[in-house]
């Protein structure tokens, strides 16, 4: 009796290890496209064509039941038709001497986490490190996240900080490069400038009653350094060149403060309404000190087919203000100082219509298949078998009131060994 | 207005936080699509729309980092 008694803990335990130790890899897949006629890089105007394709791997690795790594690679690989516009005014025979972040671009970032949980205090930590690498950015990250739960797991707080600091070539347009810095034949001739950001995050979790629960969140963001886009030109108001070609027209490259603070603060209630319905409601406000303000609401409804196979229609409305620094194509105002040499009156200029006044309406519709114990299984060795858990497809339309057009595609699957 | 609703909220979660749920009772708030994170295929929209947006933060996405030019 001993004898099967312990026979059978050993293989509980043996099973709950095993459980405990699955190792999981997760494979997403996302493409996007866009188009509009105001891209900032032409100065308000003109074709924001671009698409990107962004596959996505991530891992996951129980050490033990305290401590797991885990690990994100992912590259974008990106063709912009308005980046295309850098050199537009540049002639055929000046443009040998000048390059630019090209037509096409490759993103490539991945970052590392490490959780340790104490169980019998209910505490967790994760450690991040993140490196990001494309043409003209380099970016690096750290942070850290302390989240505890209540005894009866109805509450959950957790607070973390996050820090980022980027490295940016200085792009400008063709025509208004003129320092042999500001060319770039070489990848290391461009004159660089930086940018960081601190954010400080924090969230509450609440269980409200057994088929209801919520989610407060905001991160106070704080950024210092380069916050324009050096390839952003601004076309002014420019009185003395009325009938002149474009390239005449006052212009300069895209300028704005080198602080910023912006503060969001989110709510999510989740609501099991019957067994086959349930309802995920999200509200965010936003507001920064570039005088931008924004309501956020989405609904997502998955509805279960069946018990393993659900859909979700997703609508989600977006509207904000415009910052204090933007104004389309040719109106921010000019003047001529006392040797009739054009400048601008404003000290900070954008026409870049993500920071205009908009609405933005997002709807689509997802799918997902994800049986308890997978949807196919492969052996490969007495103790050891690969999991195909899941299978997930989500598709998404974007309609902007300024015209802009966009979808995206993501393909998420997920195996476990 | 916002402030008001906000206030509201936070009060009623307050006051409901005294009922308990027990573990054995978590059936429906256990359920894969009753989580509080947003779904994974969720993360690049996200990403996106805080390119496209003047705004970016509280949704579980990135708020800094590489480049938001295009």
């Amino acid at each position: 009796m001993l004898a099967v008694l312990v026979l059978v803990f050993t293989n509980l335990k043996a099973q709950d290890d095993k459980v405990l130790n699955e190792k999981e890899v997760n494979f997403l897949f996302n493409y996007y496209q866009q188009d509009g006629d105001h891209s900032p890089v032409t100065g308000g105007k003109g074709t924001e064509k671009l698409e990107c394709i962004a596959p996505l791997i991530t891992v996951n690795i129980p050490v033990d039941t305290l401590n797991s790594f885990g690990m994100t690679v992912g590259v974008d690989y990106y063709s912009s038709a308005s980046c295309d516009n850098i050199d537009m005014f540049v002639s055929g025979a000046s443009s040998q001497y000048l390059s630019s972040a090209s037509r096409q671009d490759v993103r490539g970032h991945g970052d590392i986490h490490y959780t340790r949980t104490r169980p019998s205090k209910h505490v967790s930590g994760t450690t991040t490190f993140g490196y990001s690498q494309e043409f003209d950015v380099i970016s690096l990250s750290g942070g850290y996240k302390w989240q505890k739960a209540s005894k009866n797991q109805n509450r959950d707080f957790s607070v973390g900080g996050n820090i980022f600091y980027d490295t940016w070539k200085i792009i400008k347009p063709g025509e208004l490069r003129y320092e042999s810095t500001e060319f770039g034949n070489e990848e290391d001739n461009y004159n660089t400038d930086t940018r960081t950001t601190g954010t400080f995050s924090i969230s509450y979790a609440q269980v409200l009653t057994k088929k209801l629960q919520i989610l407060f969140s905001s991160d106070i963001v704080y950024q210092n350094g380069i916050l324009y886009t050096p390839f952003h030109r601004v076309f002014f108001n420019d009185f003395t060149c009325v009938d002149c070609e474009e390239e005449s027209k006052f212009h300069l490259i895209e300028n704005l403060p080198r602080t910023r603070l912006k503060i969001p603060i989110g709510i999510r209630a989740n609501y099991y309404i019957n067994d086959w319905l349930i309802s995920r409601l999200y509200y965010r406000y936003y507001s920064d000190d570039f005088g931008i303000k924004s309501h956020t609401v989405s609904i997502e409804l998955p509805i279960k087919i069946t018990r393993f196979f659900t859909v979700y229609p997703i609508y989600r409305f977006y509207t904000q203000t415009a910052s204090k620094y933007f104004k389309p194509y040719g109106e921010h105002e000019m003047q001529l100082d006392t040797n009739y040499v054009p400048q601008a009156i404003e000290q900070y200029y954008t026409s870049d219509y993500d920071l205009s006044e908009f609405v933005n309406h997002k709807f689509g519709l997802g799918l997902k298949y994800s049986p308890l114990y997978g949807i196919a299984q492969i052996d490969i060795s007495k103790e050891r078998k690969i999991v195909f858990k899941k299978i997930e497809f989500r598709t998404v339309f974007y309609r902007r009131s300024d015209g802009l057009k966009a979808f995206t595609i993501s393909f998420d699957t997920g195996f476990t060994f | 207005m916002i402030k008001k609703i906000l206030f509201i909220l936070t009060v009623s979660t307050l006051l409901a936080s005294c009922a308990t749920v027990q573990p054995y009772q978590k059936m429906y708030l256990n359920d894969e699509d009753m989580k509080l994170s947003s779904h994974g295929t969720e993360a690049f929209e996200t990403g996106i729309e805080g390119y496209r947006e003047g705004s970016a933060g509280a949704n579980g996405g990135k708020t800094g980092g590489g480049c938001g030019c295009n």
